[in-house]
């Protein structure tokens, strides 16, 4: 009786809850300006956006279980491969939005359209300003060499940056070179790969490695950190862009795909073409030094990059050779 | 029957284990417990390149060599501290026996991002100085060893108090007149120690190292963040990097087992005794004078064990707050402050309920069968935590799949934070039962007999005897309880209900993920806060009860 009483409630705060104004997102970045971002949408649109934030694969199981009943409408992480993974997992629909088709170039999102960028990161390579030349690396192959040998500083190979990087070198020019690269590499670190990206840039100024492989928003959050600290190892460190006069520079992104039991499925799809918007776009360079989608962006920062050449691999490459990625670099010995 | 329940709910998750784990093995599982799996290398010819040992076998190794450190060092620091506090007349004795357990309010993870912070620089310049002079090998190694010794230092700082508080509450429920006649007898203070008073606090002492070990094995964040491998941070890889959720499952399965072999050194090390104590009437024990010199040392190495585990990480984070004040208010944490004491309130009641329920059932029936089903129900604490969240999920998906109670489940773990809660029950068991076991075996049996001769029935002989008795444990289980739920990240994250953030939660996002420390330094804060708070308010009431 008294269950049956709790389940009638229920059943009523979950109507009224069907027929409120708002979108629940499942979420994999932890930045707070995405908030500030999605205040802005309920302002503009007064649809409520409900956050669930937590790991990745953690997402992923919620989304498993949850199964028709979703609770979620769109499902946000970081990295391609990730989103091709919930894709193959059957937790994303298709949707069609001429917004979204102009907005998110074709590379950056799924053929099946599943799942689309919203911002870009590079994973580029910084060097100690005092101890390199400029011009001295040119390519992701140049740190392989034995004259870096002890110099080079890396993270982890269970971060997905990493296995997305060497997943497309394997789409580019097959797992025996990805191997051979992975395993020199390896070889040349100065020390066993630890610690964040930022980890790997205060190791280069510090003088303890010469260059590093990290991904370009972390090198704008040194440089905007209010942390004296971390504004100095910025100043000492260089960027290149590697590959330029072959497969161009490793880009990868955060993106979005709308779930495919979606309760709120237009409000869903509204929320992501406000993300990908003028704009919603034009705040990412400033809050989290990400290019947006279209790489033009008048933050000092990006600019001081200037342009450079991109990788055109398709993304969804990325996901599709992760797991042979994460084999190598077990091969390779990178733990 | 209750405990039966209970244990079942604890067997849940853990059946799942049993069940993963004997399905025959992945390719996942090969490529962790075999050298050059798939035969990678030798098909390239790079027969050169293959490494002695298998990652299974190198992570058993470091979370192995790990655990003994962490568990040597706690039990040292938390026994002699306990001891002196408890025994020793010295300068700020009292102030120290209460600040000992402050460590245990800053969670490991901000621990150990906070001392990675302060030595980075250190460490850095140290292993280019290293590489001028020795060359380049020897800076690896030194990079390694640091890494390793850190982490030794940092896990030991934040666990140690579970047996400094342990050991203290057995220390001064001593009866003074057997450290008495064992001194009137002709045994030195020392041996006093070793003979009479380590052997009748083994129980509390073993329960705490326990709690070390446990947290040891499972600790991720820390380790992560402090660049080592254990089978933990493996459970990870196998989950998250070769999305093998068996071969994930088969390694926490690996992680029971240690802990299987701990749980028999446990019941062979307390020998199945019992330990009553016969209580003196004189509730203050008499304190030993020492020479002023010794204790003035002894007031020194207290101060400095304190300094080190919680006043210098402390410093740094108001450091940063303040920093991080001029831009962030504080009062956009405050709703976070009300979720997380809500949560960290209700579970302790619930699992101090648990806890009593199960260690007196024990008592009452002291059949093996009970036993072992008390010692079952404890294992949850062994599964890493983010193992514990998925099961918990895909249990629930399965019971909402094959019944009708999808609704109440909906309500429960998407609704409100009750499912956490529960999850909490699963998890923390361990936490609340080991002092309520150990403060009820100290009571001597003829009370209970005593008790009943005088007409007294079983409830009246339990509230009226056994609860006002159980005081100094309950409150010790309410303490590490209440700290723990405030600092439990992993199983938050997973089950967090939409739009519920915890002090925990947002700490780690801000503190450890977007490392932004002079913003994250602020909820940490608050969380450390908190955690001080529920210390004094479990005092206060043990006081005035």
């Amino acid at each position: 009786m008294k269950n049956n009483i709790i389940s009638i409630g229920l059943l009523a705060i979950s109507s009224l809850s069907a027929l409120a104004n708002e979108v629940t997102l499942y979420t994999y970045r932890h930045y707070e300006a995405d908030s500030a971002l999605y205040e802005k949408f309920t302002q503009k649109t007064g649809i409520k956006v409900n956050i669930v934030k937590s790991k990745a694969d953690a997402l992923f199981e919620r989304l498993k279980s949850e199964g028709s009943d979703c609770k979620s409408d769109l499902l946000v992480t970081s990295d391609a491969a990730r989103l091709v993974k919930a894709k193959n997992l059957g937790l994303l629909q298709s949707v069609e939005s001429s917004t979204l088709f102009t907005n998110v170039p074709a590379n950056l999102r799924d053929e099946d359209n599943q799942w689309f960028g919203i911002t870009v990161r590079a994973r580029v390579i910084v060097y100690n300003k005092d101890k390199v030349k400029a011009g001295a690396i040119t390519s992701y192959e140049d740190l392989t060499k034995p004259e870096w040998k002890g110099r080079v500083v890396a993270r982890s190979s269970s971060n997905i940056y990493n296995q997305s990087l060497l997943a497309s070198m394997v789409a580019n020019k097959g797992s025996k070179e990805a191997l051979l690269w992975a395993l020199k590499l390896r070889k040349n670190m100065a020390r066993k790969p630890q610690g964040s990206d930022r980890d790997q840039m205060r190791a280069v100024a510090a003088g303890l490695a010469d260059a590093a492989i990290v991904n370009t928003y972390y090198i704008g959050l040194l440089a905007n950190s209010q942390n004296t600290k971390d504004q100095e190892v910025a100043s000492k460190i260089a960027v290149c862009f590697p590959n330029q006069d072959s497969t161009g520079t490793h880009i990868n992104i955060s993106g979005a795909g709308i779930c495919k039991y979606s309760p709120n499925k237009a409000n869903a799809l509204k929320l992501l073409e406000f993300l990908t918007s003028v704009e919603a776009q034009s705040t990412f360079p400033k809050t989290t030094s990400e290019f947006p989608l279209s790489m033009k962006s008048d933050s000092p920062l990006i600019l001081a990059w200037g342009k450079f050449k991109a990788d055109n691999l398709k993304l969804s490459e990325l996901g599709k050779h992760n797991a042979t990625a994460a084999k190598l670099f077990n091969a390779a010995n990178w733990e | 029957m209750g405990a039966l329940l209970l244990c079942l709910l604890v067997c849940l998750p853990l059946t799942f284990i049993l069940y993963e784990s004997s399905k025959p093995s992945t390719e996942a599982w090969q490529q962790l417990s075999q050298v050059d799996p798939g035969g990678i290398l030798e098909e390239l010819d790079l027969k050169e390149e293959i490494p002695e040992h298998s990652r299974l076998y190198l992570k058993t190794k470091n979370t192995l060599l790990l655990l003994c450190s962490v568990v040597a060092l706690s039990a040292m620091a938390g026994i002699a501290l306990a001891w002196v506090v408890s025994r020793w007349h010295f300068p700020l004795r009292k102030s120290m026996s209460v600040c000992l357990v402050l460590p245990l309010t800053i969670p490991s993870y901000i621990l150990a991002a906070s001392y990675k912070l302060l030595t980075i620089d250190t460490k850095n310049s140290l292993a280019v100085w290293v590489r001028t002079n020795w060359g380049q090998d020897v800076m690896s190694t030194f990079d390694e060893l640091w890494n390793f010794t850190l982490a030794t230092f940092v896990l030991t700082a934040a666990f140690f108090p579970y047996v400094y508080l342990a050991a203290r509450t057995a220390f001064s429920n001593l009866s003074t007149s057997y450290l008495e006649s064992s001194q009137s007898l002709g045994l030195s203070s020392s041996q006093t120690f070793l003979k009479v008073a380590l052997p009748l606090a083994r129980p509390a002492i073993i329960g705490g190292l326990m709690l070390v070990s446990l947290e040891t094995l499972n600790e991720f964040g820390a380790m992560k963040i402090l660049g080592i491998d254990t089978l933990t941070t493996e459970i990870f890889y196998a989950w998250t990097n070769l999305e093998d959720k068996n071969a994930a499952i088969r390694l926490a399965g690996c992680i029971m087992l240690i802990l299987l072999v701990l749980l028999i050194a446990e019941q062979w090390l307390s020998g199945g005794k019992r330990f009553h104590a016969s209580r003196n009437t004189s509730s203050s024990p008499t304190l030993k004078k020492i020479p002023k010199f010794k204790s003035a040392l002894v007031t020194l190495s207290c101060l400095t064990i304190l300094f080190l585990a919680f006043i210098l990480p402390v410093g740094q984070l108001i450091n940063l707050a303040v920093d991080g004040l001029e831009k962030d208010s504080i009062s956009r944490f405050l709703p976070l402050v009300a979720n997380s004491l809500w949560l960290a309130a209700n579970s302790s009641v619930l699992i101090l309920f648990a806890s009593v329920f199960l260690a007196y059932a024990c008592r009452k029936i002291p059949h093996w069968s009970m036993v072992t089903l008390s010692k079952v129900s404890t294992l949850g604490y062994a599964i890493p935590g983010a193992i514990l969240g998925i099961c918990t999920i895909a249990v629930i998906g399965f019971i909402k799949n094959n019944t009708s109670g999808g609704n109440l489940l909906d309500y429960l773990y998407y609704g409100s934070s009750y499912g956490l809660v529960l999850a909490y029950l699963v998890r923390f068991l361990a936490v609340g039962l080991p002092p309520i076991d150990a403060g009820l075996k100290q009571i001597n049996r003829n009370l209970d007999e005593a008790s009943q001769c005088l007409g007294h029935g079983f409830l009246s002989t339990f509230f009226r005897l056994h609860l006002p008795l159980l005081k100094l444990s309950l409150s010790a289980g309410a303490i590490m309880l209440f700290i723990d739920i405030l600092k439990e990240l992993p199983l938050t994250l997973i089950l967090n209900p939409s739009n519920h953030e915890t002090l925990a939660t947002k700490t780690y996002s801000l503190f450890a993920v977007e490392e932004r420390y002079t913003t994250g330094a602020i909820p940490a804060l608050i969380l450390i806060l908190a955690g001080i708070m529920g210390l004094c308010a479990v005092r206060y009431i043990s006081r005035n009860k």
